[in-house]
């Protein structure tokens, strides 16, 4: 994607530039004062969060929420096991979906797409419609209500296969074809020369998954039960009932908020660009 | 006859054994539960019973039931507020963010974020945000003389448009992206020419860019569709399908007769309708799409 495609057209006169400006501005300040609010409050004690007019720049500021929620609330507990979860999800949904983007993308063979339409086709199903069916299999494997069973259901992601089997296509085949000749077999050309070309792409997939996997909550709602096994969206939504049922303390629950969101701030950080523009492409190619 | 060469076999093999580990993910983890699960919605399952065969009962049970009935319409309403919403902010959005300014790409990366925050996070933040007496929102209403202020989310006649409101909010930048991408195939000497003949912005929005975006309208089409009927953290979270039944769309009601009413049978009845609907809206604008081009 050049830069130059986004600079095409004309240049707009001064009345409407300021419109668009002023427009584009306000959608900065809509998408981040929710967010600006959350992370004031969280570091505001419990009064000062509902003061009236509301202090954006907080008089007090105390970080006794975030000591509270990992020292009596066991926050750590949480992100441990959602760290445990995603990355071990996410590392299984890497090897099947290169594998299975190599297959798909870089070799010939009946049926092949075929059987990639019936991929794709299932992203239409609603979670919800199968969760029953997946419900029933792990409690016939005895596996519900722990980490191995929710890992199992997110062990395929169908959309991370898509993604890699995209970058996959643009792969030359002559680079294919002559390192056939050179004798590598097919193993060796996926992981020794495809894997390399497309590594940008796959760290964009990689981050989405993990963002996925990291915000999952209904398959943790389901899928695990016990309070020490709940991952960080379970937990903040038990907090956040909890704020409504007994003593409120919100703080509590937006330093949760604020901690939970953290990881995903740094990842995005990082692979921004290549996400962003990853997903401008998927609606000209789709 | 049908034969197959040793290198076809041999080809098939190796591209089988490639996808084999995926395919196996695939076949237990999605096909396996699409046909158990409709098994099961041809049983009386209960959890802890054994399921007895019952035939089509659970799907006519599910369009006598006043309930279910409700939560159909609550689904449908849900759809036909958010869809055209999101679509026009989405694409509005882009269009802005389509002319020659500085920092497009910051506006677009902000934009964009929310998207990543999990349903759980945008709903705890809303629900504070949006409390009727004491959150910001209405605070500000307060401040600048609104007397009768909404209930937003704890208001039976308002709480679905809120929960639309911040779905709105929380996906847009993703479908603005997508646009984007498609406006900037449109040649410039299209709207160099609409220019040229004095053209207002809007005729040229209606009778240039939004013609010249239709394979894009169609794709997002899709996905908010898709996003729409399968809404479901937002309103866990922020209303549980309350205030009363006010936004008790499908997934919740699906979800509550399953989880907590314990009749998993009927649920996943509910289930695999809800799925029924989704494809025939898809199907049915695709089939209206290749109607339209035709016409051209």
């Amino acid at each position: 994607m050049n830069k130059k495609a986004f600079l095409n057209k004309t240049k707009p006169g001064k009345g409407k530039t300021i419109l668009v400006y002023t427009l584009l501005i306000s959608g900065l300040f809509v998408v981040l004062t929710p967010f600006y609010w959350m992370i004031i409050s969280s570091f505001k004690p419990e009064m000062d969060i509902w003061e009236y007019p509301i202090r954006w720049i907080p008089k007090r500021i105390t970080i006794e929420n975030y000591l509270q929620i990992f020292n009596e609330f066991k926050f750590g507990l949480y992100y441990f096991n959602s760290l445990k979860i995603t990355a071990i999800s996410v590392f299984f949904e890497v090897i099947t979906g290169v594998m299975a983007g190599y297959g798909f993308a870089c070799l010939k063979w009946k049926g092949r797409d075929k059987i990639f339409t019936i991929y794709i086709s299932t992203l239409v199903v609603p979670w919800m419609t199968i969760i029953l069916g997946q419900y029933k299999l792990l409690s016939t494997l005895g596996l519900t209500n722990s980490h191995a069973g929710l890992i199992l259901i997110h062990a395929t992601s169908i959309f991370g296969t898509f993604m890699i089997r995209q970058f996959m296509l643009q792969v030359p085949k002559e680079m294919l074809e002559s390192a056939r000749i050179d004798g590598l077999n097919e193993f060796q050309i996926a992981f020794r020369i495809v894997l390399p070309l497309i590594q940008s792409g796959l760290v964009a997939m990689v981050i989405l998954r993990t963002i996925a996997c990291w915000n999952d909550f209904f398959g943790a709602l389901i899928f695990l039960t016990s309070k020490a096994l709940h991952t960080i969206p379970r937990a903040l939504s038990d907090f956040q009932f909890d704020a409504f049922n007994q003593t409120p303390r919100y703080g509590l629950v937006l330093a949760g908020v604020t901690v939970s969101i953290l990881p995903i701030v740094m990842l995005y950080f990082i692979a921004q660009k290549r996400i962003v523009e990853g997903i401008a492409h998927s609606g000209t190619k789709g | 006859m049908n034969y197959h060469t040793t290198k076809e076999i041999r080809a098939f093999r190796t591209g089988f054994l490639f996808i084999l580990p995926s395919f196996l993910g695939f076949l237990f983890i999605l096909i396996f539960p699409f046909i158990s699960g409709f098994w099961l919605s041809l049983t009386d399952w209960a959890f802890f019973n054994e399921p007895e065969f019952v035939g089509l009962d659970n799907y006519i049970g599910f369009f006598k039931s006043a309930e279910n009935l409700h939560a159909l319409k609550t689904t449908i309403l849900y759809a036909l507020l958010s869809i055209p919403l999101l679509m026009s902010v989405s694409v509005l959005v882009a269009v802005l963010l389509n002319n020659k300014i500085q920092g497009v790409n910051v506006y677009r990366t902000i934009y964009f974020f929310p998207y990543l925050t999990s349903g759980v996070v945008v709903s705890i933040i809303f629900s504070n945000l949006f409390h009727p007496t004491r959150g910001p929102v209405n605070q500000f209403l307060d401040a600048i003389g609104i007397l009768d202020l909404p209930g937003w989310h704890t208001d039976p006649n308002m709480a679905l448009l809120t929960v639309v409101l911040v779905s709105v909010w929380k996906s847009f930048g993703y479908y603005t992206l997508i646009y984007l991408a498609g406006l900037q195939s449109i040649p410039n000497q299209l709207y160099e020419a609409a220019r040229v003949e004095g053209a207002s912005p809007w005729t040229t929005f209606k009778d240039i860019t939004l013609p010249m975006l239709r394979p894009v309208t169609t794709f997002v089409f899709t996905l908010v569709v898709l996003q729409a009927f399968r809404e479901f953290e937002l309103i866990f979270i922020m209303t549980e399908g309350g205030p009363g039944r006010a936004t008790m769309v499908l997934m919740m009601r699906i979800f509550q007769q399953s989880f907590i009413n314990m009749e998993p049978g009927k649920a996943s009845a509910g289930a695999y309708i809800l799925l029924m609907l989704i494809m025939s809206i898809i199907v049915f604008r695709n089939r209206m799409d290749k109607k339209n081009s035709e016409l051209f």
